[in-house]
């Protein structure tokens, strides 16, 4: 193996591994012919590492301009579901005793994993399209709890839920499962955000007293700054995160201000700050995900 | 249609081509004004194949390595089609209307 190669399959390994395994030979080869001067210049090399995030991003496969947005807003209400749920998923690290001690205490004040546990093995299922893996999950939380019950029941107002976000959560779900209906997933690269802002926010809440503040927000800047990078290969993450922030978070101040019995919003415009924020995310991705759906 | 998607669908007009070849090719065609990376060769040539433009032709194993040659299919010979009309078409509104102006300025001058 001659520099040359050795160089070409460094750069390939910015595809992912069972794309390499595939067609790795069958591009070397190509890359060979095509290095001038026996060499592979800056613009080659550049256009490799391109092309195999472009793959990671699932961006060798076209989809319509319909199929990104429905998969760009799915993403963000995943993203909501993922910071709601992994607000409390340290719990699951306690023994099973504490954390039920836990439950019991701060039931009255807290939205705690009733409401979350079971929407973990649906985000899997969203994410990866994998239902054994789901299962696995499932199996994990083992608490025959309903998703959809408990959301009816919080929005009836039967249980005290001091969150207003309960009514939120069944539509986010309800419209996650409506959207989900589709051939196209979600490629995996998009789990490393996700996985970012969890273990950010487990940090948070599980950590902060242990003096590391720092490293959680860290992590979810992190998170934040590779969705933003990432949109120059594939403008669907930035613009789930628009809607995560525009409309999710737009519509829980809209609860907040409209509920009775009190509002936490201030005036009108500080109630539009933040879903304007949301769409300033949202144009630069909509703008991308119209160029990826051109062959 | 972006430009390298045009020049790889037109390098295969006259029959089925290897990476390399189609490059050569694409070149050679845009009197070379086009020169695909090989990463943006197989970006196109993913999604062409997976419209249905483009078919995997034949395969064979050149000095350890895969070789995949490819071949246009009818599909993707009518999107190719169609995509030159397009531009002929908005080509001829440019030089039309160049026309139309040098007719009216020698009217004027004469």
């Amino acid at each position: 193996m001659n520099t040359v190669e050795r160089r070409g399959r460094r750069l390939l390994r910015a595809y992912p591994a069972a794309y390499r395994a595939e067609r790795g030979d069958e591009i070397l080869d190509t890359l060979l012919e095509s290095a001038r001067d026996n060499r592979i210049g800056r613009r080659e090399a550049w256009a490799l590492v391109a092309g195999g995030l472009r793959v990671r991003a699932g961006q060798h496969r076209r989809l319509t301009t319909a199929a990104n947005l429905r998969l760009a807003t799915l993403y963000g209400f995943v993203l909501w579901i993922v910071l709601a749920a992994s607000n409390e998923l340290w719990l699951v690290a306690l023994p099973r005793e504490e954390s039920n001690t836990y439950l019991d205490g701060h039931l009255e004040s807290s939205t705690v994993t009733w409401n979350y546990e079971p929407v973990w093995p649906l985000i899997f299922h969203l994410v990866t399209g994998t239902a054994l893996l789901a299962l696995v999950v499932a199996a994990w939380f083992a608490r025959p709890r309903i998703i959809l019950a408990l959301g009816a029941v919080a929005a009836a107002g039967v249980l005290p839920w001091h969150w207003e976000g309960s009514p939120t959560m069944l539509l986010i779900i309800a419209s996650s499962v409506v959207l989900s209906r589709g051939a196209a997933r979600m490629p995996r690269s998009w789990l490393w955000p996700l996985a970012l802002l969890t273990v950010g926010r487990v940090l948070v809440n599980a950590w902060f007293p242990l003096g590391l503040p720092m490293l959680p927000a860290l992590l979810m800047w992190i998170a934040l700054g590779s969705i933003l990078l990432w949109t120059f290969f594939d403008g669907r993450p930035l613009f789930g995160l628009g809607v995560f922030v525009a409309v999710i978070v737009g519509l829980s101040q809209v609860t907040a201000l409209t509920r009775p019995g009190g509002s936490s919003a201030g005036p009108l415009w500080e109630v539009l700050v933040v879903p304007g924020i949301g769409f300033a995310f949202m144009l630069p991705g909509l703008l991308r995900i119209r160029r990826q759906a051109v062959l | 249609m972006r430009e390298p998607t045009y020049f790889v669908l037109a390098s295969l007009l006259d029959g089925p081509r290897h990476g390399y070849a189609i490059i050569k090719r694409a070149e050679e065609s845009s009197g070379g004004r086009v020169h695909l990376a090989t990463g943006t060769l197989y970006t196109a040539l993913d999604r062409l194949v997976g419209e249905g433009y483009v078919t995997l032709v034949s395969e064979e194993t050149v000095n350890g390595r895969t070789r995949r040659s490819y071949g246009l299919t009818e599909t993707g010979a009518t999107a190719l089609r169609a995509e030159a009309q397009r531009m002929a078409e908005a080509a001829q509104l440019v030089t039309r209307a160049g026309e139309a102006a040098r007719v009216s300025t020698r009217a004027r001058t004469a």
